[in-house]
């Protein structure tokens, strides 16, 4: 929107011509015939109603004219004046009464006073807030900031970013040389000293361009996830809370197979470590289910992982869709290293579909199922389970909400423009988890959360977006800006 | 009425609840509407004094629009719903009127307007000339840039040709060739004839090759940083503007305005620096009846930066003139591209559109919404239809505006219904459009959004006015008038019917006696009533009422003439109206 007013305005463009010297010397003297000219003396008779003197002025005809409407009219005086008229009224001459030029009269000020005595702080407060932004506009403060997170040439930018989950922080990339190939550090913070650190390089051009590589240093410290126990009956009130700390190493490659269809491939190496949760509102799971055998409950374990996903991607728009859609498969192998306690294997079906119903007006259905399977009798980390109740599935519940082996969730979405930049949604969300979802469905395991949202859009990007959810747990918000999937 | 001013007046009255609280707001009450209270004296407005007069330099000031756009959505809001004053006003229906009107209803030529089309007929050359003293900058010579606006979709420049006068030179969005450009040029020739004072807006096509980048031009670039611009930097920009196949470009150049430029106005309160200007621009004629004007031409955009106050010499007089400016996001244009579907109906920003279509969940499809389309690019979208010349919301709202009564409708109905076919084709004319139907389809739809605003504020307000008191060959006199909506085709005069009453002092010489479609009132025999009729005054004036009815529905208000003896004291003469 700054943008948008700015680019509206060409008052911008004339106060630049304001100042001469900011012309070549050899232009200057064309300039002279836009000098001030001489003022004449002021006729004092005609400066009568200036402006230190209007206030009065108004004061004293407001009161004159108040106790005019109480006497009888009668009582009015009137003036004949000579005036000079526009040519189309054929008038000699007219008959006045002093009238005053103030927005108000006597009794309106009267009236209005304790409106205005109430406008006071209000008017102040506002004043403080409009300083506020006049400042950041004058000095181009978004703009300077803009500058300085950005290189001149564009090689390198720092992007501030937000999200629930992972807090606020910064992404640097830095381009090198000519191509698409950029070297990334991201770091992110947030309370209880959740943090995350990384270093990424990315768009490495393999095969002619056809394909393109990415290799990727992970540490993060998720420092108050929660664990309600497994199963689609676990409840709210045993809810713990652990650390995750986790450091990887990947590589991965991706191609476009056409226009709409690419294939992504991945090898990680990873440690991870389950700690002693840093919230003290709820118990620690290290220490409930200390002697529970819960798989993955340790520190130091190593696993490699393999994904593999194709994607089918015919959104009409990556930012505003309003048709097309987006299907994923998603095929992934973790096992252990130095060990045989734990490995599986896991695959994710996503669809999500855009229908334009009229008018902008979209509704998004979504279906996604994810399902876990050990392999040679190992066991599957509790982390590594399929979690409902966050934003990417039921909005309303917190995250890791319940967990199992197999989850499946569907999502109806129904956004509407409400301003240029502006679009609101409602939705729905339901889903479960389960042992083995195939056998073990059941409507009566099925949770739901559904809830109101705004997305914000930035030249048709999606910039920011809002979302409150409800579900049996009751209401959780979710703010997320330059971090929206 | 007169027994309760007779108790209210009285101090010992203590009024029927006792409570001095109660007492006040009757007083106030009564206040507003005795105030606003028909009454038979006809009260001139006073004429507000010359704001030509001879005046220092005021100083320069700055609006942001943001904070411009801060004001108007949220502190006004706030501020106008605390204004009891003007809620009571609103309760009554009861608006305050503007300050700066005459007596039959006109406003003064004067810093900020000039009576032009509206009261005499402009020439189809005048209408092409329009505020224009030449031809445009000089394209056979260079063109020194002085200035640029590289950020945007539209760059623009401030140059200086060949014979040393300034122009700011704006150029259509990619895309969409003749679109900003065309809009502007033909708004400005239609705001000029309608009164206002414009820049002298050109359609130019120039070669890139005769500019030349002055010394120390300073560009603020995307990142907000000023530097020197560069030849590099006037490469980026041509490259960004459409070239045509000759190699040249077709630009809008805004002639610098004369004078000292000391900033945009505001449309509302006073200038304090400026001692000329005693009327609030909120109650001031010609800014409320703007909203007319701005309706028409789809001027969604006029915000206080789209304006200009220079501080000009005309003779030996320095003053302060008021200008409208940047109609490029006019028409079916909104500068960077065609409008959006929701100008004109929805603010930028609208918290009540947001609300009510979240609260709609957007189920309920607005109007505007389904008949979004671009016929011509050079156009944009611009169509009458669902075009409400009332209820159409500008880019934030505006103080002035939203103080429009039913009389500042009228009147800048008037201003719009002053513009003849031939007069829009003259205006079109002049944003050279190459495609002759879109030329002929932006004609078609002015003619109509033009015909929207008649029938409706012609509709609204009894649209007889140019009153005449005329001689009639029996020695008596008559009033003469014209039914505005008869005159612009809107109403045909058969089916327009009228009555009067006639009224001096407490005898009602007249009533409610119907013309049949004349519009022709004999007045009573003055001559041989004249020493009756010689005691009438300001005070005391010979009264005629005038209602009209259309198609035999209903009798519209009356508009009040006002007579009096003039100065040779054998017939009447005209005082004034009251709508």
């Amino acid at each position: 929107m700054l943008t948008y007013f700015y680019n509206l305005s060409i008052f911008t463009l004339i106060k630049n011509i304001k100042n001469p010297t900011a012309i070549s010397s050899d232009y200057k003297p064309l300039y002279s015939k836009y000098n001030p000219p001489v003022i004449r003396p002021l006729d004092e008779d005609k400066m009568k109603l200036s402006s230190k003197k209007a206030p009065i002025f108004y004061l004293l005809s407001s009161l004159l004219i108040s106790l005019l409407l109480l006497k009888p009219a009668s009582a009015q005086t009137k003036t004949a004046t000579g005036i000079s008229r526009p040519e189309y009224h054929k008038i000699n001459e007219q008959q006045v009464v002093s009238q005053q030029f103030s927005q108000r009269e006597l009794w309106e000020h009267i009236v209005s006073f304790p409106g205005d005595l109430l406008f006071v702080p209000i008017r102040i407060f506002f004043f403080g807030v409009k300083q506020t932004i006049q400042f950041a506009d004058e000095s181009n403060l978004f703009k300077k900031l803009n500058d300085l997170l950005t290189a001149d040439d564009g090689s390198w930018a720092i992007m501030p970013s937000y999200s629930s989950r992972t807090g606020g922080g910064l992404d640097y990339f830095h381009f090198v040389s000519d191509t698409l190939t950029r070297l990334t550090f991201s770091v992110s913070a947030g309370l209880r000293r959740r943090q995350g650190y990384r270093l990424g390089y990315e768009g490495v051009t393999l095969f002619e361009g056809r394909a393109a590589a990415e290799f990727e240093v992970r540490y993060r410290l998720y420092s108050d996830e929660r664990f309600y126990g497994i199963g689609p009956d676990s409840n709210f009130d045993n809810e713990t809370n652990y650390a995750h700390e986790q450091v990887s190493v990947s590589a991965s490659v991706s191609s476009k197979l056409d226009e709409n269809i690419s294939f992504n491939g991945e090898a990680v190496v990873e440690r991870n470590n389950i700690l002693g949760g840093r919230n003290s509102a709820t118990p620690s799971t290290t220490t409930i289910y200390r002697d529970t055998g819960l798989p993955g409950m340790v520190t130091g374990l190593k696993f490699t992982r393999l994904n593999l996903e194709i994607i089918h991607d015919y959104r009409n728009n990556r930012g505003r869709t309003t048709n097309g859609g987006i299907n994923r498969v998603r095929l992934g192998i973790v096992n252990e290293i130095d060990g045989d306690k734990f490995g599986f294997w896991q695959i994710s079906l996503d669809t999500r579909k855009y229908f334009h119903l009229f008018y902008n007006r979209v509704l998004v259905v979504r279906a996604h199922g994810t399902f876990t399977e050990p392999f040679l009798n190992r066991s599957i980390p509790f982390y590594y389970l399929s979690d409902l109740g966050h934003q990417e599935t039921i909005r309303g519940f917190r995250r890791g909400r319940f967990r199992d082996r197999d989850m499946a969730f569907a999502s109806v979405e129904y956004r509407f423009p409400v301003a240029p930049a502006l679009d609101s949604f409602i939705f729905l969300d339901a889903g479960q988890v389960a042992k083995n979802l195939v056998k073990d469905f059941s409507t009566a395991d099925l949770q739901y959360g559904y809830g109101w949202g705004v997305n914000i859009f930035s030249e048709n990007r999606l910039a920011a977006q809002f979302v409150i959810g409800k579900s049996t747990d009751g209401f959780r918000v979710y703010f997320n800006f330059n971090k929206v999937f | 009425m007169q027994s309760f001013r007779s108790n209210i007046l009285n101090p010992h009255y203590s009024g029927a609840s006792g409570s001095g609280l109660v007492n006040l707001m009757a007083l106030l009450m009564f206040c507003l509407l005795l105030s606003c209270s028909g009454s038979n004296q006809f009260i001139a407005p006073q004429p507000p004094p010359d704001d030509m007069q001879n005046i220092p330099l005021p100083q320069e000031r700055e609006i942001y629009i943001i904070t411009d756009g801060f004001d108007k959505q949220i502190v006004d809001k706030i501020g106008g719903l605390l204004d009891f004053s003007y809620q009571l006003r609103k309760l009554f229906g009861k608006p305050r009127e503007a300050a700066n009107v005459d007596a039959f209803d006109e406003v003064y030529n004067s810093s900020w307007f000039t009576n032009r089309n509206a009261t005499k007929e402009m020439s189809i050359e005048e209408i092409a000339r329009g505020a224009d003293t030449g031809a445009g900058p000089d394209v056979s010579g260079t063109w020194l840039i002085v200035s640029a606006k590289n950020q945007g979709v539209t760059p623009g420049f401030v140059i200086v040709d060949s014979r040393g006068v300034g122009y700011v030179i704006k150029f259509d969005p990619p895309g969409y060739p003749e679109l900003a450009s065309g809009a502007e040029a033909v708004s400005t020739k239609l705001f000029y004839a309608a009164g206002y004072f414009t820049a002298e807006n050109y359609i130019t096509v120039f070669d890139p090759k005769n500019l030349v980048v002055g010394e120390d031009v300073e560009i603020t670039d995307e990142r907000g940083r000023e530097r020197y611009m560069t030849e590099e930097d006037l490469q980026v920009i041509l490259q960004r503007i459409q070239i045509g196949e000759d190699g040249k470009i077709r630009a809008l150049a805004s002639k610098f305005i004369v004078g000292e430029g000391i900033g945009p106005f505001r449309y509302k309160k006073t200038r304090k620096d400026d001692p000329n200007d005693l009327i609030p621009h909120e109650d001031r004629r010609e800014l409320r009846g703007l909203r007319v004007m701005a309706s028409w031409l789809n001027h969604f955009d006029t915000k206080a930066n789209n304006s200009y106050d220079a501080w000009v010499t005309e003779g030996n007089v320095s003053f302060v003139k008021h200008y409208l400016l940047d109609f490029g996001s006019t028409l079916g244009s909104i500068s960077r591209g065609p409008m959006p579907y929701h100008v004109g109906h929805e603010n930028w920003v609208d918290p009540t559109a947001i609300f009510r279509k979240n609260l709609t969940l957007g189920l309920l499809v607005d109007d505007y919404e389904k008949f979004y389309e671009v016929k011509y690019p050079s156009i944009g979208f611009f169509t009458p239809v669902s075009f409400h010349p009332q209820k159409y919301k500008f880019i934030f709202p505006n103080p002035a505006f939203n103080n429009m009564t039913d009389r500042d409708g009228f009147w800048g109905a008037k201003l719009v219904m002053s513009f003849t076919d031939e007069q829009i084709e003259a205006a079109v004319r002049q944003g050279h459009y190459s495609n002759p139907d879109a030329a002929a389809y932006l004609v078609s739809v002015l003619k109509e959004r033009r015909d929207i605003v008649g029938r409706y504020w012609y509709g609204r307000v009894n649209p007889i006015d140019n009153f005449e008191v005329i001689p009639e060959s029996s020695g008596r006199q008559s009033i003469k008038f014209e039914n505005l909506a008869v005159k612009n085709r809107l109403a045909g005069a058969q089916s327009s019917n009228y009555r009067y009453s006639i009224r001096f002092g407490d005898r009602e010489l007249v009533t409610n006696r119907e013309t049949g479609g004349e519009t022709v009132i004999p007045l009573p025999d003055f001559q041989n009533n004249s020493g009756m009729y010689r005691a009438a005054d300001a005070e005391n004036p010979i009264i005629v009422s005038i209602q009209t009815q259309r198609n035999g529905g209903k009798w519209s208000k009356a508009v009040k003439v006002f007579l009096q003896p003039g100065i040779n004291g054998n017939s009447l003469t005209l005082l004034g109206i009251k709508r």
